[in-house]
């Protein structure tokens, strides 16, 4: 009788995905036990559930995001169409305007904006790099950006961690300013989404090359 | 949900790992391969036979394979036609050798010598299903403990059949530190497998892995 070659490969396939889940459940528990941690230390922001109901939504949508969905693409646990794959990253971007910005998103699009800060770096922008950094190096030492055999995967491993950072920084600091929110949340989670781009490249040359 | 649409992107997520679109790829190619299976060997058992030959050969070799020129799906086609096409010849030139010896029963010369030792024929393909899978379970295990890069080495060594100058130009370092990286990969399956072990899994991947 002749052997299922099919069967055979998906069952090798799977046991493939299977090593990698094994790796990626300790990574992923270090990480909340790292969030956490960052969170108890630095304290929640004392409006945190006074937020308006669609912008606790954004934040929760976004921590969904890059601690589950967004990895999971990245190290090849999970495979999704290229629609599925467009409508995670747009939905990642807004998820994540709509969750740092809040109400101030209206306001600027109306034009009414508070911006009474422009870009400078403050305690917001060194808590967003500091939360961001640690979890760079854990993606970087678990070998999470060497995982696909392209390195555009590495890109959603990096954009889990700016998020992971952005919502972080999102759930600490109470401020409404626009200008503040803009620069020193938004503008150091893309710091640092640049930063773990550029890192994990160079990861997943080194870690591929052996 | 079809995962990708042309050969080149099921291809491509197969080798990142994605289950579903092997099944898609495996839809999609085994028709042509099947095809060109039947027009070689014109036994239908003997050509099913050698279509999952093909398949597993490829699963194994599918490290080493790469994208050239600009049609992308007729590269994975082709991949799989080389792969069948070698493989029936393979076994044609058996087959001959077979007629040869039944014609000439007289003939004194030494038959064993004449089996060529590179290339298995599909009878060998047909181990005992346990072993092979205890066997791949071992390999797999000491194989997935390497460095991505070593393993890589490995198998584009043993798997793909490619020399150590060719592995060096596809991954664009020196030869050197490719000698470097698979002297280190034999001696870390050495210890992870055990010597004998080792010698088998070379002697299997040398006989898989024969193009």
């Amino acid at each position: 009788m002749s052997v299922d070659a099919g069967a055979l490969i998906v069952g090798d396939l799977r046991a493939l995905r299977r090593g990698r889940a094994r790796h990626f459940a300790p990574a992923l528990a270090l990480t909340l036990l790292f969030v956490g941690g960052f969170l108890v230390l630095t304290g929640l922001r004392p409006d945190l559930w006074l937020q308006p109901g669609w912008q606790i939504a954004a934040q929760l949508a976004v921590w969904l995001l890059c601690l589950v969905a967004l990895p999971a693409v990245g190290v090849g646990l999970w495979f999704p169409g290229r629609a599925t794959r467009a409508a995670l990253g747009v939905t990642a971007v807004v998820a994540a305007l709509i969750g740092a910005l809040g109400p101030g998103l209206m306001d600027m699009f109306a034009g009414a904006g508070p911006m009474g800060q422009g870009p400078q770096f403050d305690r917001c922008v060194a808590s967003t790099i500091g939360a961001g950094l640690p979890l760079l190096a854990l993606g970087v030492l678990s070998g999470a950006f060497a995982q696909r055999r392209r390195a555009g995967g590495g890109l959603w491993v990096s954009g889990g961690l700016a998020l992971m950072a952005l919502d972080a920084i999102t759930w600490h600091c109470p401020s409404d300013d626009l200008g503040h929110n803009l620069f020193s949340h938004l503008g150091a989670a893309s710091l640092l989404l640049l930063v773990a781009a550029g890192a994990g490249l160079l990861a997943h040359r080194r870690q591929r090359a052996g | 949900m079809n995962p990708g649409t042309g050969l080149a992107a099921l291809m491509d997520r197969y080798l990142d790992g994605d289950e579903r679109a092997f099944v898609h790829l495996h839809a999609a190619v085994t028709p042509r391969l099947r095809g060109l299976l039947h027009q070689l060997i014109r036994d239908t058992a003997t050509a099913e036979d050698l279509l999952q030959a093909t398949l597993l050969k490829a699963h194994l070799a599918r490290g080493g394979f790469e994208i050239r020129g600009d049609h992308a799906d007729a590269a994975v086609q082709a991949w799989y036609a080389t792969i069948a096409r070698n493989l029936a010849l393979d076994h044609l030139r058996g087959q001959v050798r077979d007629r040869k010896r039944r014609a000439d029963p007289r003939d004194d010369s030494d038959p064993i010598a004449e089996i060529p030792a590179d290339h298995p024929s599909i009878e060998e393909w047909q181990v005992d299903r346990e072993t092979a899978e205890e066997i791949a379970g071992r390999v797999h295990a000491a194989l997935a403990q390497l460095p991505a890069g070593q393993r890589e080495i490995v198998e584009l060594h043993k798997l793909a059949g490619l020399s150590m100058a060719e592995i060096a130009g596809r991954l664009q370092i020196r030869e050197g530190a490719v000698r470097v990286r698979a002297h280190r990969a034999y001696k870390a399956l050495a210890r992870l497998l055990g010597p004998a072990a080792l010698l088998l899994l070379i002697d299997l991947l040398r006989e898989r892995g024969a193009a």
